[in-house]
């Protein structure tokens, strides 16, 4: 049988939109270009000219390949378009940080920037004190962008808004329409950060300026922190992290922005219009109020019976700080990566593994099963015992708060249940390989979580030396983590499916 | 799309939000430490 070009038409409209995304997210190497000019940083100049470069080549082949009239657009190109363009934009976006020398291989660079995507936060690069101030905006801007999607950024540009806008927005893990086109749903996600940028920024600025940060560098930081707080990132433009600082108002200023970035956007936007009761009506904050409320005492408690710390505000600034910067999935660490296991003993890391895997809000920049799953599973468990206790006859409909009073079905409680499987089984093979290795088991669980649940914490175990085979591993799992499995899940269905369809017309 | 007023009135929301909620976890810390 021959094989005709009719066969090829998902791939065109997939080449099509993935070349699309890709030139938009390539024109944001510009940027770092502008900045690195300003600062006479002539290296990096020609790094990120050369990657723009390949970028735009990759991204117009695909383009000129594809079609977007090919054919009637389906939910599967949504999934695979959002999965295709991020592993693609993943080895495109790691030439400039390859380039700089500041990484030992490409794989560590891979790495580095599927961490930026996936704002999960945990850094391969070397010598990160000594990083050009380009390359620093990059990483920042990568961890940015990604917390609100790549693909958002590039709907945002749409000219018109296309059937297939609402499936590839959906693909990257996002479902909630803030309004009734997608365009103007990306549109007021991007107004929502962009406003927070403006303020984190100034009063992050403000605050640089305080502690004896010089004007510009003061900005510079006060903008990378923003960016990493924002999108529940965790990098940082120093090794130290937040130890750098040694501020406790800088702390307690990114503890508002990150817990604030771990919202979902469908909430910003309900409370933006006016809708204040949202915030203590709404699902998600009420699960992580309990959740965060409970695993804060329990930490406390272990912190406490172990005298790790001696005072109150030390407690709350090394204990409280990491645990809400691991429960909203950011990342950032006030104390060193091995003082996890050294003091803080295996009670603690329980508590933080099980903070890190509950994560944030769904449809936020954060990671993890998502309050909203949690919250979903524990009331679908809460109505199961209802009704076994209730007499057979009665039939009550079950509800909860999401943006809108929506019913507790059977399929809301399934689905959520299915993404939190997914999650506990990638959780479970990332500490299986860190144990084959010879990690210990808190070690590779804690691990584990932290790149399942897009948290950016490390407990000593991620470093430049470790084995390819967990990088990679651990390349998958935030991969996964971020888009929340379906898309990925369909994009191999469709690999998969194509190879064989093609072998069997071959040998037809 | 959204206005300037409701903006700054939905950033003050938020803000004055989080901020009750870390001044809450802050007194369960001073409670268990002591």
């Amino acid at each position: 049988m021959k094989i005709s070009i009719r066969d090829f038409d998902d791939i065109r409209i997939i080449n099509y939109y993935t070349g699309y995304i890709i030139i938009v997210i390539a024109g944001l190497m510009l940027i770092p270009i502008i900045t690195s000019i300003s600062f006479k940083e002539w290296n990096t100049v020609v790094d990120f000219s050369i990657s723009i470069n390949i970028s735009i080549i990759i991204g117009l082949l695909l383009m000129i390949t594809g079609s977007n009239r090919s054919k009637k657009f389906e939910w599967k190109h949504g999934l695979i378009i959002s999965a295709f363009s991020w592993l693609l934009l993943m080895l495109l976006c790691a030439v400039p940080y390859y380039l700089s020398g500041h990484l030992k291989s490409f794989l560590d660079a891979c790495f580095d920037v599927m961490s930026g995507f996936t704002t999960t936060g945990l850094v391969m690069a070397q010598d990160l004190d000594h990083l050009s101030v380009g390359l620093n905006i990059w990483r920042h801007m990568l961890t940015f962008v990604g917390g609100q999607g790549m693909v958002v950024l590039a709907l945002t540009f749409l000219v018109s808004d296309t059937a297939g806008a609402y499936k590839m927005y959906v693909g990257e893990g996002k479902d909630i329409e803030l309004l009734p086109n997608v365009k103007h749903t990306t549109r007021a996600i991007w107004i929502i950060s962009l406003v927070y940028l403006f303020i984190g920024t100034f009063a992050l600025w403000i605050n640089g300026l305080f502690i004896g940060l010089k004007p510009v560098s003061s900005f510079f930081h006060g903008l990378f922190i923003f960016m990493s707080a924002w999108s529940t990132g965790g990098f940082a433009p120093m090794s130290q992290n937040m130890l750098y600082y040694h501020s406790f108002s800088y702390e307690i200023l990114t503890i508002i922005f990150f817990v604030i970035g771990s919202f979902n956007f469908g909430l910003h936007y309900a409370v933006w219009q006016g809708n204040r009761k949202e915030i203590f009506k709404n699902i998600e904050i009420q699960s992580f109020l309990v959740t965060a409320g409970i695993t804060t005492f329990l930490l406390i408690i272990g912190l406490k019976k172990l005298n790790v710390y001696p005072n109150s505000i030390a407690l709350f600034r090394k204990g409280v700080y990491i645990l809400l910067s691991a429960h909203t999935t950011t990342g950032f660490g006030t104390i060193y990566a091995r003082q996890f296991a050294l003091e803080w003993g295996d009670f603690g890391v329980f508590i933080l593994v099980i903070a890190m895997l509950i994560g944030g809000s769904a449809c936020s920049t954060a990671g993890g099963f998502k309050g909203l799953r949690v919250g979903i599973v524990f009331k679908g468990i809460i109505a199961e015992i209802r009704k076994t206790l209730s007499p057979e006859r009665k039939v009550k409909v079950y509800k909860y708060h999401y943006i809108k009073d929506q019913v507790l079905n059977d399929a809301a409680v399934k689905s959520a249940a299915f993404i939190i499987i997914c999650y506990i089984a990638l959780f479970t093979v990332g500490t299986a390989i860190g144990c084959y290795y010879g990690y210990s088991l808190p070690s590779s669980a804690f691990e584990a979580a932290s790149i399942t649940g897009n948290v950016g914490l490390s407990i000593g175990v991620t470093t430049p030396s470790m084995p390819s085979l967990m990088k990679v591993y651990y390349i998958i799992a935030m991969y996964l983590g971020r888009l929340e499995f379906i898309s990925v899940f369909t994009l191999i269905g469709f690999v998969i499916g194509g190879c064989r369809k093609l072998c069997l017309k071959c040998v037809r | 799309m959204i206005g300037k007023g409701k903006m700054i009135r939905g950033v003050l929301t938020e803000v004055a939000f989080v901020s009750i909620f870390i001044g809450v976890i802050w007194i369960i810390n001073l409670l268990v430490i002591r």
